[in-house]
């Protein structure tokens, strides 16, 4: 189920009202059916994964746990590790393994589109929480979680389980044990639906509205100009950050009606001045994640550059693989590797000519270039665009023409972009949070409501990265 | 804290539906383009002789016009593009409670090649119905598309919710009344033009011989036939031109003999263009199922001096 369907208002309202009025120490389970049932509304079958995974790992935490002095607990911390990277490699990989070498045409089971082997929604995100958990038992820095249910509501909690904040265990299990003591105030109301409401504005006004532009570009590059063709990557970087970033604000704003406050996933990546700036504020929670069970282990803190430069090339290649089985992520990831090596190799120098808002308008530049590599179906696209960036024409009133929108469509979306780029501006520089800016106040959140109801076209379009 | 959020709310509520009965008041008063086209069949129905109904190749290859010059008698064609026969049983039924002169003929064309269409139980671009989503007909007839439709799908002040800027500038368009290219493709009384006049653009069918046929288009049709039979009309049903490359299938051999039983219960001639001299010349036609100008003026020619005895029997 969608954010954006109708159907999740109902949910939702329903979802609400049950979780208030039932008894408060019972919260936990009408946490636990409700995500089962948000979950299973894509496909029943995906519950079979989500509850393997929970199964798996609880037993395996716990056996880790009593057998902290045995070698057994290597057996069951490669129990739970082997049976949430298998079901990856089993469900997002197997078929990208097999057209590397060239085994696909022969395999039946990989022209089926749907049924069990469709990729389960948000299967990168909740075994990267459930790994992590289960890291951190075997590492002693926290204790295995004894009551079932609990855990089921960790790794299941329907806001996040589909494309994150990924959770840590610390962060979210405390908070799901104290929903009883969760009380329910205009406060709260306010500073959720603030969320929620921007949330909303980021995904069905910018990403949505961007999103048509972009894929007008990508379904026929050849027809556009050069200087259209670099804006559409920088243009796509938006639509992805609004896209993912409205996703995690409404999370955080549902879960936060439930007393529940999840970890902010972005802290305004488009405004850094540095590529590692960029990758500290991009995608918080899975940055931190690798940086915690891939990075550090493999001594990314190390003085030495080679090893420093080899783990870091080593990370963006699995953060590339981890949005997707294809070349095109994986060049995507190197790119932006590469780019903070020669960072770094060059950060004395940097430091000497760096004008902040120079600096931030480069770093935005050469991710928006890296971004259509993400964006491009084959690397044989990828390059073929970058090809016509620099060979093409720049008529850029032939292409306007091409885009055939009508003219107030534009200027409704340059308006928009400026109040998005304004207003998060203004929190970034004053380091305020969203939740408690002017728009927690209920007449602007009641305002930016009507804006996206007339503006926003509710035709539940999938958030982009539910495909990862 | 509390009468903000109350008054927030409040405000949310009337905005939404003044906003709503606005861009319904300005489609309703539409005089061109596709909603001056669904007034005409939904509210400002005129007294015509002869009325067509269908999807795309009832709207395309009946030249109102072009007929009633040959024939001498008053047309108009309400014929719908992607839609079938449960939206067209809506449109005639809409028709005839709201137009004073009862028709004296109603020419149905039924594409009974398409009754197996995985697709043809869908609602093809619901916004197009938009000032008319509440209508007791139409309802009735998405609703039987999708159960679902009426319940939550269309809360009435958010059905505009749905729209994209192309409607907004239909909008404008209304209130300001400015024409554009487009409205060429609505013409008089109802006829549509199709878009590309000289592209053949053959598409295979992909059904199988043995798919499913549609129990919701074969029991709208069997309505039609009832309708017009319980009203004292002359039905003339109509299968229009389709290129002789196209491969029927044995479901689609069974589906023309079970409308030609149809005819034959309430003694009904059917006008059957299928393997007429016009389906055997491609330039005849746009895509495989549509003819385009040059095809549609002889297919005009041919309708319109078959009607005139089957009217005036």
């Amino acid at each position: 189920m969608s954010f954006v369907a109708s159907s999740f208002i109902f949910f939702l309202i329903i979802f609400f009202i049950l979780f208030y009025i039932c008894p408060k120490r019972l919260r936990w389970i009408v946490v636990l059916i409700g995500s089962y049932i948000f979950y299973s509304f894509e496909d029943i079958f995906f519950l079979i994964p989500l509850f393997l995974s929970t199964v798996v790992d609880y037993y395996s935490s716990i056996q880790i746990e009593k057998n902290r002095s045995s070698p057994k607990k290597y057996l069951f911390l490669v129990l739970s590790l082997s049976t949430n990277i298998g079901m990856l490699a089993y469900f997002k990989y197997a078929d990208f393994a097999m057209s590397i070498f060239d085994l696909s045409q022969s395999m039946s089971y990989s022209s089926n589109p749907s049924g069990l082997y469709a990729i389960p929604i948000g299967i990168s995100f909740y075994t990267f929480q459930t790994i992590s958990y289960t890291v951190d038992v075997f590492r002693g820095s926290r204790k295995a979680e004894r009551d079932f249910g609990i855990f089921a509501v960790f790794v299941s909690f329907f806001p996040q389980l589909v494309a994150g904040p990924i959770e840590k265990s610390s962060s979210l299990i405390p908070q799901i044990k104290s929903l009883p003591n969760v009380k329910f105030n205009q406060i709260l109301y306010s500073q959720a639906f603030s969320l929620i409401i921007w949330g909303f504005f980021k995904k069905l006004l910018i990403a949505d509205r961007l999103g048509v532009i972009v894929d007008k570009i990508y379904s026929t590059p050849a027809d556009f100009s050069s200087i259209t063709l670099i804006i559409s990557g920088c243009l796509f970087m938006i639509q992805i950050y609004c896209d993912f970033s409205g996703y995690t604000l409404i999370a955080r704003g549902v879960a936060q009606l439930f007393g529940i406050e999840l970890s902010k996933n972005w802290n305004y990546p488009l405004f850094q001045t540095s590529f590692r700036d960029f990758w500290k504020n991009w995608h918080i929670t899975l940055s931190n994640w690798f940086k915690d069970y891939i990075y550090i282990p493999l001594g990314g803190r190390k003085n030495s550059f080679f090893v420093w430069s080899s783990v870091v090339l080593l990370v963006f290649l699995l953060s590339g693989l981890w949005h997707g089985a294809n070349y095109t992520f994986i060049v995507w990831g190197l790119l932006n590797a590469i780019a903070l090596l020669i960072e770094k190799l060059l950060s004395k120098y940097i430091q000497l000519v760096k004008i902040n808002f120079i600096s931030c308008i480069f770093v935005f530049f050469f991710c928006g270039v890296f971004f259509i590599s993400f964006r491009s179906n084959s690397i044989h696209e990828f390059v073929e665009i970058l090809r016509m960036s620099v060979s093409s024409g720049s008529n850029l009133i032939q292409d306007y023409v091409k885009f055939d929108m009508w003219i107030v469509s534009h200027l409704v979306n340059a308006v928009l972009l400026f109040v998005f780029f304004l207003y998060e501006w203004t929190c970034f520089k004053n380091k305020t949070e969203i939740n408690h800016s002017f728009i927690s106040r209920p007449e602007i959140q009641a305002a930016l409501f009507l804006v996206i109801i007339v503006l926003a076209e509710f035709q539940n379009k999938p958030f982009i990265y539910f495909q990862f | 804290m509390r009468i903000r959020i109350i008054i927030s709310f409040a405000i949310i509520i009337i905005s939404t539906y003044g906003i709503h009965f606005f861009l319904m008041n300005t489609f309703r008063n539409a005089d061109f383009g596709q909603y001056g086209k669904l007034n005409l069949l939904f509210e400002k129905s005129g007294d015509y002789d002869v009325v067509f109904f269908g999807s795309s190749r009832a709207a395309f290859h009946f030249n109102s016009v072009a007929i009633d010059s040959i024939t001498g008698m008053s047309s108009c064609n309400m014929g719908i593009a992607a839609t079938n026969d449960v939206i067209s049983l809506g449109a005639i039924n809409s028709y005839l409670s709201s137009c004073k002169i009862k028709p004296k003929a109603l020419v149905v064309n039924f594409d009974f090649f398409l009754w197996d269409d995985p697709s043809i139980d869908s609602i093809r671009n619901e916004l197009r119905f938009f000032p008319y989503l509440h209508h007791k007909d139409l309802c009735y007839s998405l609703s039987e598309l999708d159960r679902f439709f009426l319940r939550y799908k269309y809360l009435k002040p958010l059905a505009f919710a749905k729209f994209n800027d192309f409607y907004y500038y239909e909008c404008y368009r209304v209130l300001t009344g400015k024409k554009i290219a487009r409205d060429n493709e609505f013409k008089q009384k109802g006829f549509q033009k199709v878009p590309f006049e000289k592209a053949i653009n053959f598409k295979n069918k992909s059904t199988a011989d043995n798919s499913i046929v549609s129990k919701r288009q074969l029991n709208a049709v069997e309505r039609i036939f009832a309708t017009a039979s319980n009203q004292g009309l002359k039905l003339v049903p109509v299968i229009t031109p389709v290129h002789s490359s196209y491969t029927f299938s044995k479901t689609d051999s069974l589906m023309l003999n079970k409308l030609y039983d149809l005819c034959n219960q309430y003694d009904i001639d059917c006008l059957n263009y299928l393997n007429k001299e016009i389906c055997s010349n491609p330039y005849n036609f746009f895509d495989e199922i549509h003819l385009n100008s040059k095809g549609r003026k002889i297919f005009d020619k041919a309708f319109s001096a078959a009607l005139i005895p089957l009217i005036n029997n």
